[in-house]
C-alpha cells in the first residue's frame, strides 16, 4: 500500500517542484497585494500574476506545443543531434546543438523540444547550414498542444496588442488634441526618454533588440511595449511587461517630484485658456489623416495606428453604437485578460529571476522619468515662443500612460492653483504621447528587425 | 604596453558603438519630432479647411412666422434674481430626473460666478468627452 502511495506521488507535481517556483511563487503574491490592496493597474497585474502563478506550477501541460515539425528558431549550422530517430522525447529534452550567425548570440545554441512524442525523422543532417524556420525534425503525438500555447499565439501573431489599441482608440477623445495641435510636440519630446534609455541600455551590454524593447518602457504605453518586445527580444518579455504596466501604475509618485522640480510658481500657476469646440468633421478627418500619414511614414507600426485609428472612427462616426460598446467593452476585456495570462505565462523562475530583470527595473524608472521630463521641458521651450501660454505641468502627460498622466498633471496644477483644472489641456498631449511611442516603435521595428 | 593595446581597442570600439547608437537615436527622435510637427500642421490646416464651410444647413422650408415678443418678466417674478420660466424650466427638469414625490424649497443662483467658471467648465467638457449610454 505504501507503494501504490509512492508510486502515486511520483506521478503528481511535487517532485517536479523546483527552487525558482517558490520564489516566484512570492513574487505573485508582491504583484497580486499591488493589483488587490494598492489598486496598481489592476486590470492587467491580476491577470499577468495569474498566468505567472500557473507558469510556475509543474504543468507543462499548460503550454506545450502541439507536435508537429520542429522548427529551427536561429540561422546558423546544426553541429549534432542528441537523439535518434524514433525516440520518445519530452518537452525541454535536449534535440541538438546549433552554431548560431549572429554574433550578438553565444556561438553554440542548445536546441530543446517543444513538445512531447515520438521523433519520427531528422530532416536536418550535422554540418548543414539552417535558415529561420527551417524544419529540423517532426515530433508526433495523438495529444494536442497546451491551452496557452494557442492563447499565447495571440502576442506571437501580433494579435493582442492591436486589438487593445482598437478598443483603446474608441475609449479615446482626440477633440483636446484638435483644440490645440500644438501638444503633439509635447508627447513627441516624452520620447526622448525612449531614446536614452536606449543609449543607457546599450551601454550596459544589451543589444539592439533588447535595448529597444526596454527603452520603450520610457513611452508608457503597455501594448506598443509588448507589441515591440514580441518582435524585438521576446526572450524580455516578462520583465518589460511587468514593469511597464507597474510604472504606470506608479506615474503619479514618479512624475510629481519632476514635474515640481522643473518648473516654477509662476509657471505652475499659468491658466490656460478655454478649449475651442472640435466638430464631428474636424475628428472623423484627424483618424483618416492620422491613419494614413503614420502608416506611410512608418508602415511597421501599421497594425496599431491603424487599429487604434478604426476604434476612433467607430467613436466618432455616430453611426456604429454597437461596434463602439464592443470595442470600449467586450472585446477590451477579453482580450486583456488572454494579454495578461499570455504574458504572465512566460514568467517562469528560470526566464524571469536573473540580474537583467533587475536591470531592466532600473532603466525602465529611467525612461519613465527623463520622458516625464522631456515633456515638462518641452512646454517651457514652446513658452518662449507662443503668445498663448501652456502651463508646463501639461508636458508631463506626454508619456502615454492614458488618462493617468493627464491626471497627475490636474492634480499638480490643482496643487498650486484650487481653480485652475488642467485635466483637459493635458488630454492633448496625453493621446499625442499614444501616437508618438507608436512611431517610435515602428522605428524601431523597421530598422532592428 | 601589449597588455595595453587590447584595452584600448576595446575602448574605442566602445565609444564607436556608443556614437553610432547616438546618432541612431538623433535620427528616430527627429523622425517622431518631425512626424507629430507634420501631423500637427495637417490638423491645424484641416481645422482651417472646415472652418470654411457653414456648421449648419439651412432650411429648405419656408420659414415660420416669429412668434409674438413676449412681455417683460415681471419686477416680482425677478425678486430672488430668477426669471419664473427659468424657475419653470428647473421645476420640471426635477420633475423628470425625481420620481418621487418632492417639493422644491429654494433655488438660488450661484454666488460668485467667478470662484466656479473653472469648475464648472472642466465639468461640462468632461462630461462632453463621454458618451452616455
Amino acid at each position: 500500500m505504501l507503494k501504490d502511495f509512492l508510486d502515486f506521488f511520483t506521478l503528481t507535481g511535487f517532485p517536479e517542484i523546483t527552487w525558482q517556483m517558490p520564489v516566484m511563487w512570492v513574487v505573485c503574491l508582491v504583484l497580486f497585494y499591488l493589483a488587490v490592496y494598492k489598486g496598481f493597474e489592476p486590470l492587467l497585474l491580476v491577470p499577468i500574476a495569474f498566468g505567472a502563478l500557473l507558469a510556475n506550477l509543474p504543468a507543462p501541460s499548460l503550454t506545450i506545443e502541439p507536435p508537429g515539425p520542429v522548427l529551427s528558431t536561429m540561422s546558423g549550422r546544426l553541429v549534432e543531434w542528441h537523439v535518434a530517430p524514433g525516440a520518445m522525447v519530452k518537452e525541454d529534452d535536449l534535440l541538438a546543438t546549433l552554431q548560431s550567425d549572429d554574433l550578438e548570440k553565444p556561438a553554440l545554441i542548445e536546441f530543446r523540444s517543444p513538445s512531447h512524442g515520438q521523433l519520427t525523422e531528422l530532416t536536418v543532417t550535422p554540418g548543414e547550414s539552417l535558415q529561420v524556420g527551417q524544419k529540423l525534425a517532426t515530433i508526433f503525438s495523438k495529444e494536442p498542444g497546451g491551452l496557452f500555447y494557442y492563447i499565447s499565439r495571440g502576442i506571437e501573431w501580433e494579435i493582442f496588442p492591436p486589438l487593445i489599441f482598437l478598443g483603446v482608440g474608441a475609449l479615446t477623445d482626440f477633440g483636446p488634441l484638435l483644440a490645440r495641435p500644438i501638444t503633439l510636440l509635447l508627447g513627441a519630446a516624452a520620447q526622448l526618454g525612449v531614446a536614452m534609455t536606449f543609449l543607457a541600455a546599450s551601454f550596459l551590454g544589451f543589444t539592439a533588440g533588447e535595448s529597444a524593447s526596454i527603452a520603450i518602457i520610457g513611452g508608457a504605453d503597455g501594448p506598443t511595449a509588448i507589441f515591440l518586445t514580441a518582435k524585438l527580444a521576446p526572450h524580455l518579455l516578462p520583465a518589460i511587461a511587468v514593469a511597464a504596466y507597474s510604472y504606470m501604475a506608479l506615474v503619479p509618485m514618479i512624475q510629481p517630484p519632476i514635474m515640481r522640480a522643473l518648473t516654477t510658481m509662476p509657471e505652475r500657476l499659468i491658466r490656460m485658456k478655454s478649449l475651442r469646440k472640435v466638430s464631428k468633421l474636424e475628428k472623423l478627418v484627424f483618424a483618416l489623416v492620422v491613419t494614413v500619414f503614420c502608416i506611410l511614414l512608418v508602415p511597421a507600426a501599421a497594425s496599431l495606428i491603424g487599429m487604434l485609428m478604426l476604434g476612433n472612427f467607430f467613436r466618432e462616426c455616430g453611426v456604429t453604437d454597437r461596434l463602439v460598446k464592443a470595442s470600449q467593452n467586450e472585446i477590451i476585456n477579453v482580450i486583456t485578460i488572454f494579454l495578461g495570462t499570455s504574458v504572465g505565462i512566460t514568467m517562469t523562475g528560470e526566464r524571469f529571476l536573473k540580474p537583467e530583470t533587475l536591470l531592466i527595473l532600473s532603466l525602465g524608472v529611467i525612461a519613465f522619468s527623463v520622458s516625464t521630463a522631456s515633456g515638462v521641458i518641452m512646454a517651457k521651450i514652446l513658452n518662449l515662443f507662443l503668445p498663448e501660454k501652456i502651463n508646463p505641468l501639461i508636458g508631463s502627460a506626454g508619456v502615454s500612460a492614458v488618462p493617468m498622466a493627464a491626471r497627475v498633471s490636474q492634480v499638480e496644477g490643482q496643487r498650486a492653483d484650487p481653480t485652475n483644472f488642467l485635466l483637459m489641456h493635458a488630454m492633448g498631449p496625453n493621446v499625442a504621447g499614444v501616437i508618438g511611442t507608436a512611431v517610435i516603435a515602428g522605428y524601431y521595428i523597421a530598422t532592428l528587425r | 604596453m601589449n597588455s595595453l593595446l587590447p584595452l584600448a581597442t576595446e575602448s574605442i570600439a566602445g565609444h564607436l558603438q556608443f556614437l553610432a547608437n547616438l546618432r541612431y537615436q538623433t535620427v528616430g527622435v527627429m523622425i517622431v519630432m518631425t512626424s507629430l510637427c507634420g501631423l500637427a500642421v495637417l490638423v491645424a490646416l484641416v481645422a482651417k479647411g472646415i472652418s470654411f464651410f457653414p456648421t449648419t444647413k439651412k432650411s429648405l422650408a419656408p420659414e415660420a412666422p416669429k412668434a409674438p415678443v413676449p412681455p417683460a418678466t415681471p419686477a416680482a417674478a425677478l425678486a430672488d434674481g430668477i426669471p419664473a420660466e427659468i424657475r419653470a424650466v428647473i421645476a420640471a427638469a426635477i420633475h423628470v430626473s425625481l420620481k418621487s414625490p418632492h417639493r422644491i424649497l429654494h433655488v438660488e443662483p450661484v454666488q460668485n460666478p467667478q470662484l466656479h467658471a473653472w469648475s464648472v467648465e472642466g465639468r461640462r467638457q468632461i462630461f462632453q468627452s463621454h458618451t452616455f449610454r
